[in-house]
C-alpha cells in the first residue's frame, strides 16, 4: 500500500492531470473557466506547488497546495481538470488507497457525467461535481447510506442558508426544485458517492428527461454562492458532522426519525413508479429502518402499508 | 292487432327466457321482476369481470361475453347469443345500449322482442334536437337556444339574441355529460372550440347547439307509460334537482318544493302525454323539464328507458314499472289509469356510489370488506354490494340505490337518515357519509335548493368519514395480539407473542368516600395559595406521579386511561398540586400513546376536579426540543392556562430572558402561579452566590412581566429548586435554601429533585428544615432510581426525624395508602412494558452529572452502537468536560453534552483503541484540573483533540446560540478545539442575546393552512398548538385516532399485549357503548409474512391481515436461490432492481470484472467476478439502457452460476470453456 500523500487534508490542484483520468489544469484556467471559481482561485491563493513521483501511483505528477488559511481543511480536497466522470477517477485512487472516507474529488467539468442507470448528468462548467468516499459500516448505517448521504447534505446545505431538503431517496430539492443529484456507487464493499450540485445553473426543462419529477434549479438563484471549492469543502465538513450524528444517535429508529426531518413531501401524496409493478398512488408517512420509503397506498389498495426500497416517485 | 289482458301476457311469458342485457344495480332490478309474476327464465349477459357480481345471483342463466369490458355494447354479439340460447324477448336496463335506436330494430330483425320502444319513436324522442321542434310545434315550451347544431358565427348571433349566459351541448352528449357553460361572449370562441373536440372525442360527434343557461333551476321530471294502443299514463313529477356537475345524486317524488303547484305539476303532465301521443311512443319514458324560479318550465329532454329513479315512482304509486314494461313489450294493455293509479306516498333516493366525496368524488373500487344493510320498514335497497365482492374498476361506481318512503316528506327523510346509520359498507369509501350531511341541510329540509344547492355548499364535504370506533378499535387490537406487543410503544423488539404474559387486567379499587374530603389550598387565587402556604408553618407536597416518574419511556409513560383508574385516589390526598403535564410527557402522549395531551389535561380536571394541576415547560423550547418563536409560546401558553394552575418553567443555562414570554401569559390570569426554576448542578462555581444572582435576575424578570415592585414579585411566584441529576448533597441545598430565605422571606419555595444519587430524602429533609415550603415526592408504587423519593417515608423523616409539620393528614396519609394500592396494581403491567435497561442508583452522577433518563438510553445507545465497554470512559469524559463547559445537565443540555462525549470517546477508540481513549481522559484530567500556566506544551496541543469530533449542537451551544453560558464561556482552547481554522471566527460570533430574539415570529394562519391540508379538514384549536410544537408527533396522533379511536378504552394489558385466542374483552367506547370482542384464531405467519386474526366483535366475524415480518425470500417459490456455500453461486446481494447484465453463458470473466449491476435506493451496487471463470447459466437479464426495464430481484435469488476453468489456450491463454473444444474460440488456433 503506499502512503497518501493527501492525508494531511487541504485542498489540492491536479496541474498536470493524467492521460485518460483528467486533463491539465492551473489556478489561472480554472478562474478563467467560470466566475465562481475565480472566486476560489483569489480566495484559496497563494497556491505551494507539490510534486509526486510514481510512488503516488495514479496520482503522480504536478499539483499544487492552497497555501492560505481558507484552504486549511482536515479531509482533502482534489480539484481536476475536465474528465469523464468523478466516480471514475474516485474508482481508480481508491484502488490505490488514496481515498479514505469523506476524501473528495471534484472537477470543473465532466464529459460523461453520470446519473442512475448510466443516465447522462449535464456538466458545463460553473456547477459542483464532486465524489466523495462514503464510510462503510454494519447493519442499518450501511443500507441506509443513499439516504443519508442526501440527508447530510441536505443539513449542510440548510446550516449555509439553503433551506434543502430530500427527495427520496437522495435528490436534493430546494425551494422544490432539484438543485442536487447523488449517485452511490458500491464495489467490492466500499462506497462512493458521486454527487451533482447545480450552482450556477440548471439544464433547461428540454434537457431533463421525459419524466423528471421535479424541475430543475440551481443555488446561486437563491442566495450568492460565495464559490465551488469554498461551497464544497464546507459541505465535506458539515457532512462529515451530520454523519457522526447519525452514528451516535441510538438504534436505528432513531436514525429514520432523525432523518425523516429531511425528507421532501412527508404526507404528501405522489405517484409511485417500482419496476415489476404498475404505478399507484400512496402517501409518504416516513423513512424505514433500513431507509426505506414508508408508503400508505391509495390506490389501488387503499390503506396497505409497505416499504419502497426500488422505485421512484413524483407528487401528483 | 288487440290489445292483450295482463293475464294472457304471463301465460304466455311463463318458462320463457328473458334476456337482460346490462349489469351491476340495473340487471339486479329487472332480473326481480322477470322472476317475480312473470315467472319466466331470466338470463343476464356478463363479462368475465361480472362473472362474481352479485347480480349473477337473480339470474337462471349466464350469457358469458367475454374478457372485454364494454361487451354489454356489442348489440350485434348480444343479440346472437340471446337467439342462440332461446331467449324471447330482451331487456336492456338503463345505460350501455338502452338508448341505441339500433337496438330494437335489430332485435326486431332477429325476431326477438326488444322491451323498450320503436326504433323510430325512440329516434324522435330520444334525440335533443328531433324532440325540440316536436316540442315547438306542440307548444311545449324549450330553453331558446338554437334550432339544431351551430357554427361559432351562428351561436354568436343566437347569443345575441338571447343574452349570456348560455350553454354549449354536445348533441351526442346526455346524462349530463357534454355541457359547456359561457358567460360572456369574449369566452365563446375558445369555449366552442374545445367543446367541440371534447364532443367529438367523448361521443364522437363534434356539433354542438346553443341553449340559454337558466340559473337557479330545478330538475323536475315526469315518468311516462304508454302501451301500443294509445293509452298513456303520467306520473307525479321526481325532483332531481340535488346533482353535482349534472349527475343526480338525490331524487325525491313529489317535490317538496312550495313552488311545485297541483295546476304546474298538471301542466307538466299534459306536456309530456302530448309528446308521447304525437310520436306514437310506447313503454316506458321520462320527459326532463327544467323549472326556474318562477315556476316557468321548459322541456330538456326525454329519455327513452327504464330510469335509475323509477323505483320512487314505484313507491309513491305501489307499482311495477319493469313488470308493466314487460306487459306493453308483449302487447298488453296498460294498466296505469286514474281511477286506479294513485299516490300515496312520498319517497326518495339516494345514489350511494362508490366514490370518495372527498377525494373530488373519485371511483373507489376495491374489496367490500363488511357489508351491512338497512332494512326496516319504510326502506327499500337496491344494490349490487356484498361483502367480499370486489367492486371493479372498470364499471362506473354506482354501488346502491336507497330509497326511503312514507307518507309525509319530514317521514321519508327521518327513515333515509335512520337507514343511512344503518348502512355500512366497509373497506372502500362511499357517498354515505355525505347523503348524511345533505339530509342534515336546513334548505334541503325545507324543499329550498336548485340544481346549483352542491357546488354552493362546499362545506357539506366538512365531515368525518370513520369507520364506528368499536370496528377501529378491534383493528388495533388484533394488530397487538398477532404480533404479542404493542407496536406503537416501539419497545417490539424486547418480547413477541410466545412471551409469558402478566395475564388479565382486573383492578381493585378500594371503596372510598370521595365525596368526604375537601382540598384545603384555596384554588383559583393566586395570592391566597401562596398566603396560605408561607403562612401554614408546615411543608406541603407536590405529587408527581403521574409526569416526572413515568414519562419519557414510551413503555412506561402513563395512559390516560390508568390516570382515569388512580386520579380520583390523588385528587383526595390533600397534595399541594399534582404534576400531570408537560416535558417529555407532553409529546409521549402523541408518540407512543394516541393521546392529545390537553384533551387529557381536560380529562384530569374532570375526574380529579379538586386539586391544582401543574405543568413542566422548558423555556423557549415550550413542550419541545427547539427554540420556538414567542408568539408560539404564548399561543400554548394561553392553552396551557386553560388546564393548569402552576406553571413550572426552567432554562438549562438559567438565561432567564428565555422565560419571559411564559412569565407575561402566567402573571397576567390571578389564578394561575408562574414557578420559574433554577436548574441546579453541583460543581465549582455554581455557588450559592452564584444562584442568588439567579434568583435576583427571576425576581427582576417577574416584576417587568407582572408590572409591579420586586418586593411584590418575590410574593407572586413559587421559586423551584430544580435538582434534576439528582446530586446536590443536603448540606449543600440546606446552605442554599437558608441563603434564599435570609434574602427574601416572603418568597415561597418548591424542591425538586431527583433520586439519582440515591440520597433523596436526606436532602428533601435538609430542605424543609431549612425553610423550604413545598417539596416533590411521588406515591411509593411508582417511585424509581428515575423521577421523584417516596412521599411518605419523606414526610415521616421530615415530621418524626426533623421535627417539621408536614401538611399531610391522618386522613390524607390513608388515601395515599389506597392510591398506592391501586397503583401496585398498574405498575406490574408498565414495568414489563418499558426498555429494559439500567435502572438503579449511581452515586457517581456528582461527577458526571448525567440526568435520570439519559443515563438509560444513553447505556441503549452505547450497546446497540458496540460501544458499551466505552461507557465508563464517556461517563469520565462528561465528568472532566462539566469542569471546562460549564452549564446543567437538563434538556437539551443533557443531549449535547452526551453526544459530545460518545463522539470523543469512540472517535479516540478507532484512531488508537482503548489506550488512546485512556490517553485522551489523561489530557481531559490535566486541563480541567491544572492552571493554565503550568501545563506543558504537549497538554496544550493534545487538548486541541477533545472536542474536535463534536457536533454542531455543541458548536452552537458554545457561540451562545441556546442562551448565555451560566459562568461564561469556556477558555478559547475549546473554540480552537472544536471549530478548528474557523475558530477564531467563531470567537467573534458568540451571542450572549436570548435565542429568542433572532427567530421571529411564526406564521400560525399559514402552518394552519398547511395542516389542514395534511389532514384533509379544519384541525381544532388543540390540534394546531400540538402540531406547531411536534409537527411529526401531532400528525401521527391525529392519523392514528382516525385509524383505531381513543386506544384508552382498552385496558391495559390489551393495550399492551393484545388477546390471546378464546379470550374475551368487553370494553365500551368513547360514547360508552358497550362491546363484545373475542379472538377467534391467529395464524402463524405466512411466507408473505401475514397472520390472519379472526375475531368476533359484538357477533359479527371479522377478519384482520397483518404484516407482522417481511416477506421471506422465497415468497415466490419459483425462485432460485444462490447456495451461500457455493462458490460457484452468484446471488443478488440485495433485493433490489437489476439493470444491467453484461455476462452471458459461455463467457469467460475474470476475478474482479463486474458482471451485472443492482440499483436500490439510487446505490448502484456492483457485483464483480469472485474469480476467474467461466459462465454457466444466467438467470436473470437486464439491459435497462437499452430498453428502459428493470428486473427486480430478491436477496440471495441466483443471477449467475459460475463454473471453473478447465484449461487455458496454449496459444492466446484465455480459458476454454469446455473440455471438449478442439480450436479455441478466441484465437482460432488449434488446442
Amino acid at each position: 500500500m503506499l502512503r497518501n500523500p493527501f492525508a494531511g487534508g487541504g485542498i489540492w490542484l491536479w496541474l498536470s492531470g493524467a492521460d485518460g483520468l483528467a486533463g491539465p489544469l492551473s489556478p489561472e484556467s480554472l478562474a478563467a473557466s467560470h466566475p465562481l471559481w475565480a472566486a476560489d482561485m483569489a480566495r484559496l491563493a497563494p497556491w505551494r506547488k507539490v510534486i509526486l513521483g510514481p510512488e503516488a501511483g495514479p496520482a503522480a505528477g504536478e499539483w499544487c497546495m492552497a497555501g492560505g488559511d481558507a484552504g486549511q481543511v482536515v479531509d482533502p480536497v482534489l480539484c481536476l481538470g475536465p474528465c469523464g466522470s468523478t466516480l471514475d477517477v474516485a474508482r481508480i485512487f481508491l484502488e490505490a488507497g488514496l481515498f479514505p472516507p469523506f476524501t473528495s474529488l471534484l472537477t470543473v467539468s465532466q464529459t460523461n457525467g453520470r446519473g442512475q442507470t448510466r443516465r447522462g448528468w449535464v456538466s458545463p462548467p460553473g456547477n459542483l461535481y464532486a465524489a466523495i468516499s462514503w464510510p462503510t459500516e454494519e447493519g442499518d448505517l450501511s443500507a441506509m447510506a443513499p439516504v443519508l448521504v442526501g440527508v447530510c447534505l441536505a443539513d449542510a446545505l440548510s446550516a449555509r442558508g439553503f433551506p434543502a431538503c430530500v427527495k427520496w431517496p437522495n435528490d436534493l430539492l430546494l425551494t422544490g426544485r432539484k438543485v442536487g443529484g447523488i449517485l452511490l456507487e458500491e464495489r467490492l464493499g466500499a462506497v462512493v458517492a458521486g454527487i451533482g450540485i447545480n450552482l450556477a445553473s440548471a439544464p433547461d426543462a428540454t434537457a431533463l428527461r421525459r419524466d423528471h419529477a421535479v424541475p430543475a434549479g440551481y443555488l446561486s438563484a437563491f442566495a450568492k454562492v460565495p464559490g465551488a471549492v469554498t461551497v464544497w469543502a464546507e459541505l465535506v465538513k458539515s457532512v462529515q458532522t451530520c454523519y457522526r450524528l447519525c452514528v451516535a444517535v441510538s438504534g436505528s429508529r432513531e436514525l429514520s426519525r432523525f432523518a425523516e426531518r429531511w425528507l421532501a413531501w412527508l404526507g404528501r401524496e405522489v405517484l409511485v413508479r417500482e419496476s415489476g409493478s404498475d404505478n399507484f398512488r400512496a402517501r409518504i408517512v416516513g423513512l424505514a429502518e433500513d431507509g426505506g420509503l414508508r408508503l400508505q397506498r391509495i390506490d389501488p389498495g387503499p390503506g396497505q402499508d409497505l416499504t419502497l426500497h426500488c422505485g421512484s416517485i413524483s407528487l401528483l | 292487432m288487440i290489445a292483450k289482458t295482463f293475464l294472457e301476457v304471463l301465460s304466455e311469458v311463463e318458462g320463457k327466457k328473458i334476456l337482460v342485457a346490462n349489469r351491476g344495480i340495473s340487471a339486479r332490478r329487472v332480473l326481480r321482476s322477470i322472476r317475480e309474476r312473470l315467472r319466466a327464465i331470466p338470463v343476464l349477459t356478463v363479462t368475465d369481470g361480472d362473472m362474481t357480481s352479485p347480480a349473477t345471483a337473480g339470474a337462471h342463466e349466464l350469457i358469458n361475453l367475454g374478457p372485454d369490458p364494454r361487451a354489454y355494447l356489442d348489440i350485434n354479439a348480444v343479440i346472437k347469443k340471446a337467439k342462440a340460447r332461446g331467449v324471447v324477448a330482451i331487456h336492456p336496463g338503463w345505460g350501455f345500449a338502452s338508448e341505441d335506436s339500433e337496438f330494437p330494430r335489430k332485435c326486431a330483425e332477429a325476431g326477438v322482442i326488444f322491451i323498450g320502444s320503436s326504433a323510430e319513436a325512440m329516434q324522435s324522442l330520444g334525440n335533443k334536437v328531433e324532440v325540440r321542434r316536436l316540442a315547438m310545434k306542440l307548444g311545449v315550451p324549450v330553453v331558446p337556444g338554437s334550432e339544431g347544431s351551430v357554427s361559432i358565427p351562428e351561436a354568436r348571433e343566437i347569443a345575441a339574441k338571447i343574452g349570456f349566459p348560455i350553454m354549449l351541448k354536445a348533441e351526442g352528449g346526455g346524462g349530463g355529460r357534454g355541457i359547456y357553460e359561457i358567460y360572456s361572449e369574449a369566452q365563446l370562441e375558445s369555449a366552442f372550440s374545445k367543446a367541440s373536440a371534447m364532443a367529438q372525442a367523448s361521443f364522437g360527434n363534434p356539433r354542438l347547439f346553443v341553449e340559454k343557461l337558466l340559473t337557479s333551476v330545478r330538475h323536475i321530471e315526469i315518468q311516462v307509460a304508454a302501451d301500443k294502443f294509445g293509452n298513456v299514463f303520467a306520473f307525479d313529477e321526481r325532483d332531481c334537482s340535488v346533482q353535482r356537475n349534472h349527475q343526480k345524486l338525490v331524487e325525491i317524488t313529489p317535490s317538496p318544493w312550495r313552488g311545485m303547484t297541483d295546476e304546474l305539476r298538471q301542466r307538466l303532465k299534459d306536456y309530456a302525454e302530448r309528446l308521447v301521443l304525437e310520436t306514437g311512443y310506447y313503454s316506458l319514458a321520462t320527459v326532463e323539464f327544467l323549472v326556474d324560479a318562477n315556476g316557468d318550465p321548459y322541456l330538456i329532454e326525454v329519455n327513452t328507458r327504464l330510469q335509475v329513479e323509477h323505483g320512487i315512482t314505484e313507491c309513491r304509486y305501489g307499482v311495477d314499472l319493469v313488470e308493466e314494461q314487460i306487459n306493453i313489450a308483449f302487447g298488453g294493455k296498460l294498466r296505469f289509469n286514474c281511477a286506479d293509479t294513485r299516490p300515496f306516498l312520498s319517497a326518495m333516493q339516494l345514489r350511494v356510489n362508490c366514490e370518495d366525496p372527498k377525494q373530488d368524488f373519485a371511483p373507489n373500487a376495491g374489496l367490500i370488506t363488511r357489508y351491512l344493510s338497512p332494512g326496516g320498514q319504510g326502506i327499500r335497497l337496491d344494490s349490487c354490494l356484498t361483502a367480499g365482492y370486489e367492486f371493479p374498476t372498470q364499471y362506473d361506481s354506482a354501488g346502491a340505490l336507497l330509497i326511503s318512503y312514507g307518507r309525509s316528506w319530514p317521514k321519508v327523510v327521518a327513515v333515509m337518515e335512520r337507514a343511512l346509520r344503518e348502512y355500512i359498507i366497509g373497506g372502500l369509501k362511499t357517498t354515505i357519509p355525505f347523503h348524511r350531511q345533505i339530509l342534515r341541510h336546513p334548505d334541503f329540509l325545507k324543499g329550498e335548493f336548485d340544481t346549483k344547492f352542491i357546488g354552493q355548499n362546499p362545506y357539506l364535504l366538512d365531515y368525518l368519514d370513520e369507520e364506528p370506533e368499536a370496528l377501529r378499535l378491534s383493528l388495533l387490537v388484533s394488530e397487538i395480539a398477532a404480533r404479542g406487543y404493542n407496536p406503537h410503544v416501539q419497545l417490539g423488539k424486547y418480547r413477541g407473542r410466545e412471551d409469558y404474559r402478566l395475564g388479565r387486567f382486573r383492578p381493585h379499587l378500594p371503596d372510598v368516600d370521595l365525596r368526604a374530603h375537601e382540598n384545603p389550598y384555596p384554588r383559583g387565587d393566586r395570592q391566597a395559595v401562596l398566603d396560605m402556604v408561607r403562612d401554614s408553618g408546615r411543608v406541603h407536597f407536590v405529587d408527581t406521579t403521574t409526569r416526572d416518574i413515568t414519562q419519557s419511556n414510551s413503555g412506561n409513560r402513563f395512559r390516560l386511561a390508568e390516570d382515569t383508574l388512580v386520579g380520583p385516589y390523588l385528587d383526595n390526598c390533600g397534595f399541594f398540586s399534582l404534576e400531570n403535564g408537560g416535558g417529555a410527557h407532553f409529546h409521549v402522549a402523541m408518540m407512543a400513546n394516541m393521546t392529545y395531551p390537553f384533551t387529557e389535561a381536560a380529562e384530569w380536571n374532570r375526574f380529579a376536579p379538586k386539586t391544582m394541576k401543574q405543568l413542566l415547560i422548558r423555556s423557549t423550547n415550550v413542550l419541545g426540543y427547539k427554540p420556538q418563536p414567542r408568539n408560539l409560546m404564548r399561543l400554548t401558553g394561553e392553552m396551557i392556562c386553560e388546564h393548569y394552575d402552576i406553571i413550572r418553567c426552567f432554562d438549562f443555562l438559567n438565561h432567564i430572558d428565555n422565560m419571559y414570554p411564559f412569565a407575561e401569559v402566567a402573571l397576567s390570569r390571578p389564578g394561575i402561579i408562574f414557578e420559574p426554576a433554577i436548574s441546579l448542578s453541583w460543581a465549582k462555581g455554581f455557588t450559592v452566590p452564584h444562584y442568588l444572582g439567579v434568583l435576583e435576575a427571576i425576581l427582576d424578570q417577574t416584576a417587568k412581566a407582572g408590572g409591579m415592585p420586586k418586593a411584590k414579585a418575590a410574593q407572586s411566584i413559587i421559586l423551584c429548586l430544580k435538582d434534576m441529576a439528582g446530586m446536590c448533597p443536603p448540606r449543600f441545598v440546606a446552605e442554599l435554601v437558608t441563603a434564599i430565605r435570609k434574602a427574601y422571606p416572603d418568597l415561597v419555595i418548591d424542591y425538586h429533585r431527583h433520586y439519582t444519587d440515591g440520597l433523596f430524602v436526606p436532602a428533601v429533609g435538609a430542605a424543609a428544615k431549612a425553610g423550604c415550603h413545598i417539596v416533590d415526592t411521588a406515591i411509593g408504587a411508582s417511585v424509581r432510581w428515575y423521577g421523584q423519593g417516596e412521599v411518605l417515608s419523606t414526610a415521616a423523616y421530615i415530621e418524626d426525624d426533623l421535627g417539621v409539620p408536614v401538611a399531610l393528614t391522618k386522613d390524607n396519609k390513608e388515601m395515599i395508602r389506597s392510591a398506592n394500592f391501586v397503583l401496585k396494581q398498574i405498575m406490574p403491567y408498565y414495568d414489563r412494558y418499558t426498555a429494559p435497561y439500567f435502572q438503579g442508583i449511581d452515586y457517581d452522577v456528582v461527577g458526571h452529572a448525567m440526568p435520570g433518563g439519559a443515563t438509560s438510553s444513553s447505556q441503549e445507545g452505547a450497546m446497540k452502537q458496540g460501544y458499551i465497554h466505552l461507557l465508563p470512559y464517556m461517563l469520565k469524559f462528561l465528568a472532566g468536560t462539566r469542569k471546562i463547559v460549564r452549564y446543567h445537565d437538563v434538556t437539551p443540555g443533557s443531549q449535547i453534552t452526551w453526544n459530545t462525549a460518545f463522539l470523543a470517546v469512540t472517535s479516540a477508540y478507532k484512531v488508537g483503541g482503548e489506550r488512546a481513549v485512556k490517553d485522551m481522559l489523561e489530557v481531559l484530567e490535566a486541563v480541567a484540573e491544572i492552571p493554565e500556566e503550568q501545563l506543558t506544551q504537549a497538554i496544550r496541543h493534545d487538548r486541541l483533540l477533545l472536542y474536535a469530533n463534536c457536533n454542531d449542537a455543541f458548536r452552537n451551544l458554545l457561540l451562545g446560540k441556546f442562551g448565555k453560558m451560566p459562568l461564561g464561556f469556556p477558555p478559547d482552547w475549546v473554540y480552537e478545539s472544536a471549530f478548528g481554522v474557523d475558530w477564531k471566527r467563531a470567537i467573534a460570533s458568540r451571542t450572549e442575546e436570548s435565542p429568542l430574539d433572532a427567530l421571529g415570529e411564526l406564521d400560525v394562519a399559514a402552518e394552519k393552512v398547511a395542516l389542514t391540508k395534511q389532514i384533509g379538514r379544519e384541525p381544532t384549536d388543540e390540534e394546531l398548538v400540538i402540531y406547531l410544537n411536534h409537527p411529526g408527533d401531532a400528525l401521527k396522533t391525529i392519523e392514528f385516532r382516525k385509524k383505531f379511536g381513543d386506544p384508552n378504552c382498552l385496558p391495559l394489558d390489551v393495550w399492551f399485549e393484545g388477546l390471546e385466542p378464546g379470550q374475551e374483552l368487553m370494553f365500551s367506547d368513547s360514547l360508552s357503548k358497550p362491546h363484545h370482542l373475542s379472538i377467534l384464531d391467529i395464524s402463524r405467519p405466512e411466507k408473505s409474512g401475514t397472520v390472519t386474526v379472526r375475531y368476533v366483535l359484538d357477533s359479527e366475524i371479522l377478519s384482520h391481515q397483518i404484516q407482522v415480518a417481511a416477506p421471506q425470500g422465497g415468497a415466490t417459490s419459483n425462485v432460485e436461490m444462490a447456495d451461500p456455500d457455493n462458490p460457484y453461486h452468484v446471488g443478488a446481494p440485495v433485493s433490489g432492481d437489476l439493470w444491467v447484465m453484461h455476462v452471458s453463458p459461455n463467457d469467460f470473466i475474470k476475478a474482479g470484472e463486474e458482471m451485472f449491476n443492482i440499483s436500490v435506493m439510487k446505490q448502484e451496487k456492483s457485483v464483480v467476478a469472485p474469480m476467474d471463470a467461466t459462465v454457466k447459466r444466467v438467470l436473470r437479464n437486464a439491459d435497462y439502457a437499452n430498453d428502459r426495464k428493470m428486473v427486480p430481484v430478491k436477496e440471495g435469488e441466483l443471477l449467475i452460476e459460475l463454473a471453473p476453468v478447465i484449461r487455458d489456450c496454449p496459444v492466446c491463454h484465455q480459458p476454454l470453456a469446455d473440455d471438449h473444444y478442439k480450436y479455441c474460440p478466441n484465437c482460432g488456433r488449434q488446442v
